[in-house]
């Protein structure tokens, strides 16, 4: 079995600044790290890899800097890790990001699982899983929670389903999307940290895939960004109690009636 | 009775103990401005490590230890939790014949003060205390049960509270943009509110920010920022009832927390002249979390690798960067400047929490009483006068 996971680095704290023009996330200089259902989905590949024997594949899209999330995922248990990178790439929207995906992953090899993590906490749009589906041809299923029996021509998922847990057969190959929380992501080790940094990251840019660039990249986005603000602050408030444990109890008790009025 | 009137810069540990020994003067009328939260920034990101015996601070200034440690564990007895104490223990292992020496002289300080400690050289029971240590490549280890690690915002935050208990005043969220001056005299400072105060006394506590605050009042504080870059390991093994001591070694140390360890670059290792640990940067550009380099993943697998080859095999949870506002020597620089009226408490790079109780003391002494003491006469801004190139 050969599995491709798709990764994507998003801000790792909330000090981004937004670009005024584009309403785009400015990367640069900005602490970026791995999207954490991303993280849930690598994690479910590299159990599949130790259930199976599989072949894991990583790939990301976007500037140099994304292969530090690339490295992470070799330490996690990667294989091989593929960054997707080429300036008409850039400014894409999430059927571009498909697009380009998607020629990358089929320019390496046929594989019999592609999974995605089902939402980016950044954009939060949740598409480009289904869409590469779409592209691929290959049948789908999103949110998946847990990754069951797998066999030569199917597996077996579940996911949450009018509050419970819905199980579900997919033919292969096919794609999955991994919610957040899934399971308990595989920690990158210090050790694993320094085997990554040895491994080779591929790159594939346009000049292999010879995708119209009138199709991909911000020339070829059908959807354009009008605005993108900060969510007004909650109103939460915070404070300190001390005292003893009774007192404290007390006090979070007196809080919570104050609350409830 | 007329009140000096003292306006503190930086709610820090710096800070909000200086305030606090202030505001035990029942003559001073204390102010601190703030620009976030009391008791964040570098001081949310120390370690707090108050330990009996260990390399963070030269044996010459062991009471300055002995006085933070007994002030907390004080603050510990009076109000449980506002000190945030986490009483592990600490082992100090000996990788030389001078690290051995220095221990042992530590060993016999914290004896002195009525504290347990003993120097090991079993190399089982080392083992005992810290599993997946290499213990064949040290010489042994110094011990003992009765220390442990403090929560530097707690501390600050209970100063804080205690200082405006005896009357002071806190402006959190307000920045100082502006030291007001009549020649060479400081006598009052605006703020980012738009307001103005008049100051007999105006003293920076803003660490790693000094460096920026000096530049109002054409002060070059000699002082360098050195990354402090923290990672948190969740260890291969978890151990039931086992509590992870400190664990101090020439390069590095390590504290529980919670189930993970945290690991950072000691202070006194830094070399100033190296771009990779030393520089001028803004501390306001620092990310919440992540922003370490490459290089100390490096170092920490070596050391691990070296030293305690079960943690090289822990999950990297987390890492965060911070800065340490640190001067030539290591040393902190107290007390005044060439601008009359303008008081520095800074530079206390990785010691912050343990300095600070004894220099705030004299420190508020000094601005009250005009009497000095020989701590402040050695951590003088003087001694680096024109020594900051």
């Amino acid at each position: 079995m050969r599995i491709a996971v798709c990764i994507k680095q998003i801000p790792a704290n909330d000090t981004v600044e937004i670009d005024p023009v584009t309403h785009r996330l400015i990367r640069i200089d900005t602490e970026m790290t791995v999207n954490p259902a991303d993280l849930n989905a690598l994690t479910e590949a590299v159990h599949l890899k130790q259930q199976t024997g599989a072949q894991v594949d990583v790939y990301t899209m976007g500037a140099d800097g994304a292969k530090a999330a690339l490295y992470t995922a070799l330490a996690i248990g990667a294989d091989e890790a593929y960054l997707v990178t080429d300036r008409a790439f850039a400014g894409g929207d999430t059927l571009g990001t498909a697009k380009v995906l998607a020629a990358a992953m089929q320019s390496v090899a046929q594989y019999d699982l592609v999974i995605c993590g089902a939402l980016a906490s950044d954009g939060a749009t949740g598409q480009v899983g289904a869409m590469l589906a779409e592209i691929l041809k290959i049948p789908s299923v999103t949110e998946v929670k847990k990754i069951g029996e797998t066999a030569d021509t199917s597996v077996t998922v579940y996911k949450a389903w009018k509050g419970q847990l819905a199980q579900l057969r997919m033919s292969l190959p096919g794609l999955l999307t991994v919610s957040l929380g899934a399971n308990k992501p595989i920690l990158p080790t210090l050790r694993n940290q320094m085997k990554a940094k040895k491994k080779t990251i591929h790159s594939i840019t346009n000049e292999e895939l010879a995708l119209n660039p009138e199709e991909i990249g911000l020339q070829g986005a059908k959807s354009i960004v009008t605005d993108t603000y900060l969510r007004e602050a909650s109103g939460k408030q915070s404070m300190m109690l001390s005292g003893t444990a009774e007192e404290i109890a007390d006090q979070i008790v007196e809080l919570m009636q104050k609350v409830g009025e | 009775m007329s009140k000096k009137k003292i306006g503190i810069i930086g709610g820090g540990i710096s800070g909000a103990a200086l305030g606090y020994n202030l505001s035990l003067y029942e003559d001073a009328e204390i102010t601190l401005f703030e620009k976030d939260r009391i008791g964040c920034g570098t001081t949310a990101k120390s370690a707090g490590t108050v330990c009996l015996f260990d390399d963070s601070l030269n044996n010459r200034y062991w009471d300055v230890r002995l006085y933070g440690f007994e002030t907390y564990l004080k603050m510990e007895q009076e109000e449980p939790g506002s000190a945030g104490f986490d009483k592990t223990g600490t082992l100090v292992v000996a990788t030389s014949k001078e690290v051995e020496e220095r221990i042992k002289t530590g060993i016999a300080l914290a004896r002195s003060a009525g504290y347990t400690g003993e120097y090991i050289t079993d190399k089982d029971r080392i083992r005992e205390i810290l599993p997946g240590i290499n213990a064949d490549i040290i010489l042994g280890a110094g011990y003992t049960k009765d220390d442990g690690y403090f929560d530097g915002t707690m501390i600050s935050n209970t100063f804080a509270k205690k200082m405006q208990a005896n009357g002071g005043t806190i402006y959190t969220g307000v920045a100082v943009t502006e030291i007001i001056r009549d020649g060479d005299t400081a006598t009052g400072l605006k703020t980012s509110d738009g307001k103005t105060y008049d100051f007999d006394v105006i003293v920076d506590c803003t660490g790693p920010w000094s460096k920026f605050t000096g530049e109002m009042v054409d002060i070059d504080v000699p002082i360098w920022h050195t990354k402090a870059e923290a990672f948190f390991l969740a260890p291969p093994v978890k151990r039931e009832n086992y509590v992870f001591p400190i664990i101090k070694y020439p390069a590095f140390y390590g504290l529980r927390a919670g189930d993970n360890v945290f690991i950072c670059k000691s202070h006194l290792s830094m070399d100033l002249d190296n771009p990779m640990h030393a520089g001028q940067w803004d501390p306001d550009k620092l990310p919440a979390t992540g922003g370490t380099d490459d290089y100390f993943i490096e170092f920490l697998f070596d050391q691990m690798d070296t030293y305690i080859p079960e943690l090289a095999d822990s999950g990297q949870v987390s890492s965060w960067l911070s800065y340490r506002a640190e001067t030539r020597d290591f040393l902190p620089i107290v007390g005044d400047t060439p601008v009359q009226n303008y008081l520095l408490a800074t530079g206390y790079g990785g010691n912050g929490v343990i300095e600070a109780p004894a220099v705030s003391r004299d420190l508020a002494k000094y601005i009250m009483r005009g009497e000095s003491t020989l701590l402040l006469e050695e951590w003088a801004f003087r001694r680096l006068w024109g020594k900051a190139e």
